[in-house]
């Protein structure tokens, strides 16, 4: 199961947030962190696309700007991080896109 | 018994019978010659007795062995040929009483017994007597016919040896007797105690019948309560099955009355509950819409503003937790 986001309109681009906190140890710092996407209802050749450069750490939250995106198609953003102490942790969201007239 | 003989024999080789006879006849004899004719006349008369008892004892002891089948008979018979023959001697008379007490005695011993004193009797006594029968009668006809008293004397000390013969001949045949009533004794008792053992026998037979006939009688009492407790088992299990299949009928019955009447009452309370709900909700139902109907609407204009702008804040902060975790 999933968390979702709030819909995105398809003109916006936004930076969205996966906060590691509530699963990591104090000391625990994530190293490094990957994002992937994926369509879940809708059609996209290349989801991919509303991804805007490499997700950014800070501390133990990781950012990943996206833009973009197909009228009426749900993405799914997975996001893993590699912490210092060699734990990988991902986090999956769904994130409707709607376009303007839609809304 | 061998007292008995001792004593017999003794009386015999004494000859005290024979000498009583002896010195009876040397004193007839050597009495006057005139006294001669009336003496013998006197021994002729008796010798005459005498022959005559003798004769008819022997007639009935031939009788006697021809038709005797039983000791007691024979006993009888015995006592009642030494009454015959009790002028004969007083040794005579002797055996012949303790032939009898021992004939008395051994009155019930076996058919040997009596076959064996039959032979007896035929081979001695009959004999003996038969020949004292005989020189009885030649002293008769001697006694009639002598004239000389050295002549007389001599054959009278004859007829005395002769006398003595048989008698030792009759001893010796009651010896055997005696011995044989002996054994015959022994087997008197042997007969006493099998018949008291086939009497223990006979009751104990008797006894063991009656257990067993009433052991048959319990037996077949109880094969009959055996057939009456199976009947009657046939007939309660009968009875149980029949029973069984009525209670079970009763309780089929008595089940399907009871969840009729259970469902019944539920029923009954379900309706009357449905029923008291609605007429709690219906009225509840109107109440709601006469109060929508009068509720203010600015207020519900008011609260869908609010519900919409909150729509339009954007979440873009996911929090890892167990359900934003793959």
């Amino acid at each position: 199961m999933s968390a979702s986001f709030s819909y995105k309109i398809t003109t916006e681009n936004e930076q969205f947030t996966f906060d590691f906190s509530p699963i990591m140890a104090s000391s625990e710092t994530i190293s490094s962190a990957t994002s992937t996407v994926e369509v879940v209802s809708g059609n996209d050749s290349n989801p991919t696309d509303i991804l805007v450069g490499s997700p950014v750490v800070s501390g133990q939250v990781v950012a990943q700007r996206i833009s973009g995106g197909l009228d009426g198609v749900i993405y799914r953003i997975e996001v893993s991080a590699t912490t210092s102490l060699t734990n990988v942790y991902t986090i999956v969201a769904d994130l409707p896109v709607l376009a303007p007239i839609n809304v | 018994m061998a007292l008995n003989q001792s004593a017999v024999n003794v009386e015999v080789v004494n000859g005290s019978a024979g000498g009583a006879v002896f010195t009876k006849a040397l004193s007839v004899v050597t009495s006057a010659t005139a006294s001669f004719l009336r003496g013998i006349g006197a021994l002729k008369t008796i010798t005459s007795t005498s022959t005559v008892l003798i004769t008819r004892a022997l007639t009935y002891a031939k009788t006697l062995l021809a038709s005797s089948t039983s000791v007691v008979t024979i006993v009888r018979a015995f006592s009642k040929f030494i009454t015959l023959v009790n002028v004969l001697s007083t040794a005579t008379i002797n055996i012949a009483k303790i032939f009898s007490r021992i004939l008395s005695a051994t009155s019930s011993s076996t058919v040997t017994l009596i076959r064996q004193l039959g032979k007896i009797v035929t081979s001695s006594i009959v004999t003996s007597i038969a020949t004292i029968a005989r020189k009885l009668s030649y002293l008769k006809t001697l006694s009639a016919t002598s004239t000389v008293t050295a002549t007389l004397k001599r054959y009278f000390g004859k007829i005395v040896l002769e006398v003595e013969v048989v008698a030792a001949t009759i001893l010796l045949a009651t010896n055997r007797l005696i011995t044989l009533l002996a054994y015959s004794s022994i087997s008197v008792s042997i007969t006493r105690r099998l018949n008291k053992t086939l009497s223990l026998v006979l009751v104990a037979s008797t006894a063991t019948l009656t257990k067993i006939t009433s052991f048959v009688r319990v037996l077949s009492a109880t094969v009959s309560s055996v057939v009456t407790v199976t009947a009657a088992r046939f007939y309660f299990r009968t009875l149980s099955v029949v029973s069984s299949v009525v209670a079970t009928v009763n309780k089929f019955f008595n089940n399907l009355l009871t969840i009729s009447v259970n469902c019944g009452i539920i029923l009954s309370r379900a309706l009357s509950y449905t029923l008291s709900v609605i007429s709690t909700v219906i009225p509840q139902l109107v109440i709601e819409a006469v109060s929508f109907v009068t509720f203010p609407v600015d207020r519900l204009i008011y609260a869908a503003d609010k519900i919409r702008t909150a729509t339009v804040i954007k979440f873009r902060t996911i929090f890892a937790d167990k359900d934003t975790r793959a």
